[in-house]
């Protein structure tokens, strides 16, 4: 059975969730803007103090989801969509490997790309290090649980899967 | 997780916003709540408390022409820069403070204001009194907490809205005044 890690569906299936994600980022930002010119039209002599603590509240929280939602999500969407299109537009023919497969426990964040965990493969010619998209890892650490797999990799990246 | 680690790893952004909120908005309402000298009428009061956003909102109902807002503080409010104080058009004087902010005060005997009880210097009204301690009775009581002497509102000398008395600028101040005056309260 073989498993293809990268896929142009699957590129897709990122850029529309990175639109969807995109227009949510925009509408927390409208709705927070919008709270906060509501309540400074709302501000009279009396209650400016309140007024003021609701704009900053609402201008605090808002301005926490706007950034969880661009560095949590969007940030990581971009990053995953920009690998993903690199790997599946390399040149470089997919190098292959057959042996036992083990995974490093931690995954490890690339600097403005994604997250990865480190593959050995244990060949009889020796080990071969690899990485894989940590959104993978378990798919690969299912499957490598049950024995030899072949490995298909480009530009050092697990790209299909065979037992 | 990953949401996790990477909410705490931009800890330092979501502290930066919260201190960016609270700067605009500050700013914001702080310019919101304010206008220029010239159309801005100010009385600061050396009393122990009052409801200053309160009384300069009722005073605030019939704006003088040219006047934008009325501000009303308290002397605490002037306490790191007094440069707010000094450039007052009212003061709400008590009168064993009086003698301190003299330099800052004028006659305003050409104002048609109520001379009863009064401050006067050198047969000059200088203040109308507000507050009578003896009588425990003044004007806007309901916003004053007064102390227990007497109390007299006073023109700043340097204000702009005193034609009446300088000769130049509006009325607008004198107008507040009268209005402040009209303002009677109990005990």
């Amino acid at each position: 059975m073989k498993t293809c890690f990268y896929r142009a569906e699957h590129v897709s299936a990122l850029e529309r969730k990175k639109r969807i994600w995109t227009a949510v980022f925009a509408l927390v930002c409208a709705v927070t803007a919008g709270f906060c010119v509501f309540f400074i039209l709302r501000r009279t002599t009396l209650n400016a103090g309140r007024m003021e603590l609701y704009a900053t509240a609402a201008l605090t929280a808002g301005g926490w989801v706007a950034i969880a939602i661009r560095t949590c999500a969007l940030n990581y969407l971009r990053a995953l969509c920009e690998h993903e299109e690199r790997i599946l537009s390399s040149g470089e023919e997919a190098r292959e490997v057959r042996g036992l497969v083990t995974l490093d426990k931690k995954a490890v964040h690339i600097f403005r790309s994604i997250d990865v965990r480190g593959v050995r493969v244990k060949t009889e010619d020796g080990a071969l290090r690899l990485l894989v998209n940590a959104a993978h890892a378990r798919e690969l650490e299912r499957a490598a649980a049950q024995g030899e797999l072949t490995l298909r990799s480009v530009e050092g990246y697990v790209t299909e899967v065979e037992r | 997780m990953r949401v996790l680690k990477t909410i705490f790893s931009k800890f330092y952004l979501y502290v930066l916003w919260a201190f960016f909120a609270f700067l605009i908005c500050g700013q914001i309402f702080s310019r919101l709540g304010d206008a220029p000298a010239a159309h801005k009428v100010t009385l600061y009061a050396d009393v122990p408390s009052m409801r200053d956003a309160a009384l300069a909102a009722e005073l605030e109902r019939e704006l003088p022409e040219g006047i934008r807002v009325v501000k009303v503080h308290p002397f605490s409010y002037a306490m790191i820069d007094d440069g707010d104080l000094l450039a007052s058009d009212l003061y709400i004087i008590p009168e064993s403070h009086v003698e301190q902010y003299s330099d800052s005060l004028r006659p305003i005997g050409g104002a048609a204001l109520p001379e009863e009880g009064g401050c006067f210097r050198e047969g000059e009204l200088w203040g109308v009194r507000v507050w009578d301690a003896a009588k425990r009775q003044g004007i806007a009581a309901d916003f004053i907490d007064y102390p227990d002497e007497d109390c007299w509102l006073f023109f700043n000398k340097a204000s702009r809205h005193i034609r009446t008395l300088s000769g130049t600028g509006d009325d607008a101040a004198v107008e507040i005044a009268r209005r402040l005056l009209a303002m009677t309260g109990g005990t």
